[in-house]
């Protein structure tokens, strides 16, 4: 059996009624997913769905062969853990007290952790050279450093499945590299990842599967060379400027965006 | 966590010698001597002991219970709201126990205190069951009618007291926070009240940590979001229920103090029920201190000195925090 299984997956949104249809897809171990689609097509809802935020959905979802619905808050939390791209957090923590709330599944409503939860952490401090950093305040970082914090308290759950939402995001050049390492070594150590993206040149980039979705259907799923072709891209993005090739250095399927010029004989 | 520890016992040790300094303080000054001598003695009856005993202590002690218990809440409610603006007056609960007060009071009740509880349990059930949603509470429903039910009620309380304005005096002073008609009797029943209810909140304060960091990220981190709410929001609820029905309404305590302590200890619920215990306390301790002897012989009500002491205290903070 797949690792991750959805089957059947159906939700509608009170408020305003956007629906997910009959969602359907599976990820292999050890393999990077990527959801994406236009704005609106329900990525984030899939992905909020499969870490466990949204309950009421009909259909069944499996993880590493447990049915999800079965599963209590602190089970689900030692299987999957959720990288959000917003946090949205009242309160400043220090960078140390925000890694220990990944040890939450496997200690106690009080907070007192083993001599184990505490090596974890700190060897993950170490690890991501956070160590001089660990009382600083967390809203005090940059964007990247708060993008590894978050990746670190993530792995401290010691899931086998992860999902980010937009992890590159405001990210500059340097930190996205860096943390395409992180997810490539998490994929070395067997973890199976799941992006929710925009850059779809990314996906192809790193991942070994892609899920496209559209109004909460899933039009594609599969290989990248599967997912990408022009016709497909130009019906559900409705763009024509664009050309499909590949990438010079890594031989993936890119897809290539030119602007068009609206003022012509401007300066620009 | 060494710091936190020293700051703790730093604020224990000084509520601990502001208590002793504030028994000598009042009408009458009494010597420590005298004091001592007076209480150790079995024999004497006389009026120092009285004032001691059955005046000062109580008041004291109350005071430094109630304070501690109001701050408690504030935390609490900030952490499950997500509003740093959230004090204990927030749910409208403490505007349910001012309508049964001043039923008690233009009824002519010599004890209001259980009227005044009813009420406002009355009123907790009603904001709770109106704000839920699918069998959750919604907690940006819950702030607003909590602060309609509030207005509502004080609008009748209001209300009662322009028709029967004989007791509008007594109505008043009671609105604003009185600790002058603390008894030696609620000593034993505040303590006990208050040992159970930090317990129950340091229990879960871990989760109430994560749980501020917003319900979806608190999910996924395997707290049960919905439980956790539901037992802070009575906790508090209840907290705030018996703290007004003995003391009226003081404010700033519950807004304030977690702020200040949060300067100084950080966010970590379970270092800041304590710190927040310790410096209501403190606060409100040397505020009615300052209430029941400032203007000899009269006094006046507590409240109006925590709002005067509060309000530039936080100001400063604030602006304290911009320069860093």
């Amino acid at each position: 059996m797949n690792f991750i299984k959805v089957k059947n997956l159906n939700f509608t949104y009170k408020n305003n009624g956007f629906k997910l249809n009959n969602i359907n897809f599976e990820i292999e171990k050890g393999e990077i997913a990527a959801l994406i689609g236009p704005n609106g097509a329900g990525k984030t809802t899939v992905s909020k769905i499969l870490c466990g935020i949204i309950e009421n959905f009909s259909g069944v979802i499996w993880v590493n062969e447990k049915n999800i619905k079965e599963l209590s808050a602190i089970e689900k939390a030692k299987k999957i853990s959720y990288i959000p791209q917003i946090f949205e957090g009242l309160f400043d923590y220090t960078v140390e007290e925000i890694i220990f709330m990944g040890r939450r599944p496997f200690s106690n409503s009080i907070g007192f952790f083993s001599e184990n939860d505490k090596k974890i952490v700190k060897d993950l401090l170490i690890k991501f050279n956070l160590l001089e950093k660990k009382d600083k305040k967390f809203f005090m970082l940059s964007g990247g450093e708060k993008r590894i914090v978050l990746i670190a308290r993530a792995i401290c759950q010691n899931s086998d499945f992860i999902i980010l939402d937009e992890p590159l995001a405001y990210l500059d050049i340097l930190h996205q590299i860096e943390l395409v390492n992180i997810l490539n070594e998490l994929k070395g150590n067997g973890k199976t990842i799941l992006l929710v993206l925009h850059d779809i040149n990314l996906a192809s980039e790193i991942c070994d599967k892609i899920i496209l979705l559209n109004n909460g259907n899933i039009i594609k799923s599969g290989k990248i060379n599967e997912v990408l072709n022009k016709n497909l891209i130009k019906n559900i993005y409705k763009i024509n400027n664009f050309k499909i090739g590949k990438n010079p250095v890594t031989n993936k399927t890119n897809i290539f965006i030119f602007y068009k010029n609206k003022t012509k004989g401007g300066k620009r | 966590m060494k710091n936190k520890i020293i700051f703790l016992s730093v604020l224990f040790f000084v509520l601990i010698f502001s208590f002793f300094w504030t028994i000598k303080i009042g009408s009458i000054n009494i010597g420590y001597n005298e004091i001592i001598s007076n209480i150790l003695n079995k024999n004497i009856d006389g009026d120092v002991k009285t004032i001691i005993l059955e005046i000062r202590l109580p008041r004291i002690l109350l005071s430094i219970f109630i304070g501690g218990l109001l701050a408690i809440s504030g935390v609490i409610l900030q952490s499950i709201l997500k509003n740093p603006l959230a004090d204990p007056f927030i749910t409208g609960i403490s505007s349910g126990a001012a309508l049964g007060a001043s039923i008690g009071i233009i009824a002519g009740f010599s004890n209001i205190t259980f009227l005044a509880f009813l009420t406002s349990l009355l009123t907790m059930l009603f904001v709770y069951r109106i704000s839920l949603a699918d069998g959750k509470i919604n907690i940006i429903s819950l702030l607003l009618i909590g602060v309609i039910t509030g207005s509502f009620l004080s609008s009748i309380v209001m209300l009662l007291s322009a028709i029967f304005n004989k007791d509008l005096i007594k109505v008043m002073f009671w609105l604003m926070g009185d600790l002058s008609s603390m008894k030696s009797i609620y000593i034993n029943i505040t303590f006990i009240f208050l040992l159970i209810v930090f317990l129950l909140s340091f229990i879960f304060s871990y989760d109430l940590n994560i749980l501020s960091l917003g319900e979806e990220e608190a999910k996924t981190l395997g707290v049960n979001v919905e439980f956790i709410k539901f037992y802070y929001f009575a906790l508090s609820s209840l907290i705030v229920a018996f703290c007004v029905s003995l003391s009226g309404v003081i404010g700033f305590i519950g807004l304030v103090i977690p702020h200040i302590m949060r300067y100084f200890i950080g966010n970590d619920a379970r270092f800041l029920l304590p710190a927040s215990f310790l410096g209501g306390g403190l606060f409100l301790l040397i505020s009615d201190t300052l209430a029941r002897s400032l203007f000899l012989p009269g006094e006046i009500p507590v409240g109006i000195i925590t709002g005067l002491i509060g309000a530039p205290v936080f100001i400063f903070l604030i602006l304290k925090r911009k320069k860093i």
